[in-house]
């Protein structure tokens, strides 16, 4: 597998919590969905998916809730908490922002 | 819609801080969980368990940093770095007598000084002890400008002026020397004391601590036969007994009932014993007692108002009182250049020893600058000494901010052993 594209800083923070809006999940999980939903595009490193996730729990975008997965073991599983939800907001319309903003600079340079 | 935020995330702070076994404990299942599936995964697209077992910790780059990345996210490795610096401190001092032995005791003479002379400023200028808000208080004089006098007295007219004007004062006391004799006992003893005026506890915020103050009624020539003793005086004179209210006692030779005894902390004016009722005649408040300046009168402003609009008020009175009196008073008043003025309670509270009390502040201040000095020196010269090990400590990757923090905390713990030792002084 070659090396997944770079992510553009700070859109970490906001892929996470776009994944855990949908529902609770733990780590790994979190990481497979990420490849899975972007067609194995963006893919985070395991060293910075634990890193990301703790901050974002200090933050108190997410929570943390011990339960036990479908095979019976005991996974830390995260979901969205209420501010969190704010702040993807928040996030996503920013990257919209900038996302466009971006797409209007190369167009203009290939026209 | 409430944000609770600022609670979950104390609580996680908490949760990092005071259970933090459990905290590491959930760290190391969550990557345990990690590595499992990942191994898993692995195996499922091919590789032998050894192999899934390599290209997964390959994965995570460094399970130790990351997990020391985790950490970091808990924002409370300040306090915990902060105590193991404080732990080596502690041994690296114990291992060097001499220099913790001068540096203590040069920085416990200079906290020693600074303390023992701010403590005076304190009590005498900023916060004299049983008074409330003191910096509201201020004294009404008399001035004379003709002849250079100032003095801390006022009139009773004025005494009544200023009380009815509850825009710039909340409470208005005048007080006059009164020391009595007192005779229950087989040696008669003078007992410094005043006079009173009723609201005069009240412009110093002064409770008693057993009964009460006199009433309005009370401060009235025929019914002031009550007497309100101080703490100490209580304590001295009869034994703090807590039955004492009621009791009458003779003092010059007149029945008087014990109402209430003062707080701990409250003398006004000047150490006082007890306090009698003022009880002002009515002829005291005539037109031409105005001039006749003999009672303390102190006021305590109102909240929002300053010592500038209180003096404003005070000369336009002076000027109304002059222009209302008769025509040989108002002579004699502007000949001499008579007006009223005020100054602060604390201020006149120091009296003189005010300037040599600053100045001694300066000194002292001084003096332990010059002591951190001395201790900054010393500092300096053992830190050299220590280079190869904060470059050691540097190249096991402690950054900048790491190593300041640790220097940071040696010097707090000399402080705080010199603080300690102050203490025992």
């Amino acid at each position: 597998m070659s090396k997944p594209a770079d992510l553009v800083q700070g859109t970490l923070d906001l892929l996470l919590l776009k994944i855990v809006a949908l529902e609770p999940l733990h780590a790994w999980a979190i990481s497979q969905r990420l490849k899975q939903v972007s067609g194995e595009v963006l893919q985070v490193s395991d060293g910075s998916l634990y890193p990301a996730l703790h901050k974002l729990e200090q933050e108190g975008w997410i929570k943390a809730e011990w339960k036990v997965t479908e095979n019976g073991r005991r996974a830390k599983f995260y979901s969205l908490t209420r501010p969190g939800r704010r702040a993807l907001e928040r996030e996503t319309a920013n990257w919209e922002r900038l996302a466009g903003a971006i797409f209007q600079v190369v167009r203009h340079d290939e026209a | 819609m409430p944000d609770w935020r600022w609670l979950r995330r104390m609580i996680l702070r908490l949760r990092s801080v005071f259970r933090r076994d459990l905290v590491e404990r959930e760290l190391e299942e969550e990557f345990r969980f990690h590595i499992e599936q990942r191994i898993e995964a692995e195996i499922a697209r091919g590789l032998s368990p050894d192999e899934a077992r390599i290209a997964t910790h390959r994965a995570m780059d460094g399970m130790q940093q990351r997990k020391e990345e985790c950490r970091d996210m808990r924002r409370v490795n300040y306090i915990d770095d902060f105590l193991r610096d404080l732990r080596y401190t502690c041994r690296n001092l114990r291992r060097s007598p001499g220099f913790t032995v001068v540096a203590v005791v040069i920085m416990a003479l200079g906290i020693g000084g600074s303390t023992a002379v701010f403590s005076l400023v304190n009590e005498l200028l900023l916060h004299p002890p049983g008074i409330s808000e003191p910096q509201r208080i201020v004294v009404l004089r008399t001035k004379y400008d003709k002849l250079h006098l100032d003095f801390e007295l006022a009139s009773a007219p004025l005494l009544a002026d200023a009380r009815a004007n509850k825009k710039i004062f909340d409470h208005v006391g005048a007080a006059r020397p009164a020391t009595v004799n007192y005779a229950d006992r087989a040696v008669p003893v003078r007992l410094p004391g005043a006079a009173v005026s009723a609201e005069w506890f009240d412009v110093f915020g002064a409770r008693p601590v057993l009964g009460r103050v006199f009433s309005a009624d009370e401060d009235k020539p025929k019914a002031n036969r009550v007497v309100v003793l101080a703490y100490n005086a209580w304590l001295r004179l009869f034994g703090g007994d807590p039955g004492i209210l009621g009791r009458t006692i003779e003092l010059d030779q007149q029945p008087y009932q014990i109402i209430g005894v003062m707080g701990r902390d409250f003398h006004e004016p000047h150490a006082a014993d007890l306090w009698l009722p003022l009880a002002l005649r009515p002829s005291d408040f005539a037109v031409g007692m105005a001039f006749n300046g003999y009672l303390s009168v102190m006021a305590r402003m109102q909240p929002a108002v300053s010592l500038t609009q209180a003096e404003a008020w005070l000369h336009w009175n002076a000027e109304r009182v002059v222009g209302a009196a008769p025509a040989n008073l108002q002579a004699i008043a502007k000949n001499w250049g008579w007006g009223v003025r005020a100054s602060r309670f604390t201020d006149s509270n120091a009296g003189t020893s005010k300037t040599p009390l600053l100045i001694l502040l300066g000194a002292v201040g001084v003096v332990l600058l010059i002591a951190c000095t001395n201790v900054a020196g010393l500092m300096l010269a053992r830190m050299s000494a220590r280079v190869p090990e904060l470059a050691v400590r540097a190249a096991l990757g402690a950054g900048r901010q790491r190593l300041l923090r640790h220097v940071l905390a040696e010097s707090l713990e000399c402080w705080r052993l010199s603080a300690a030792r102050r203490a025992c002084f």
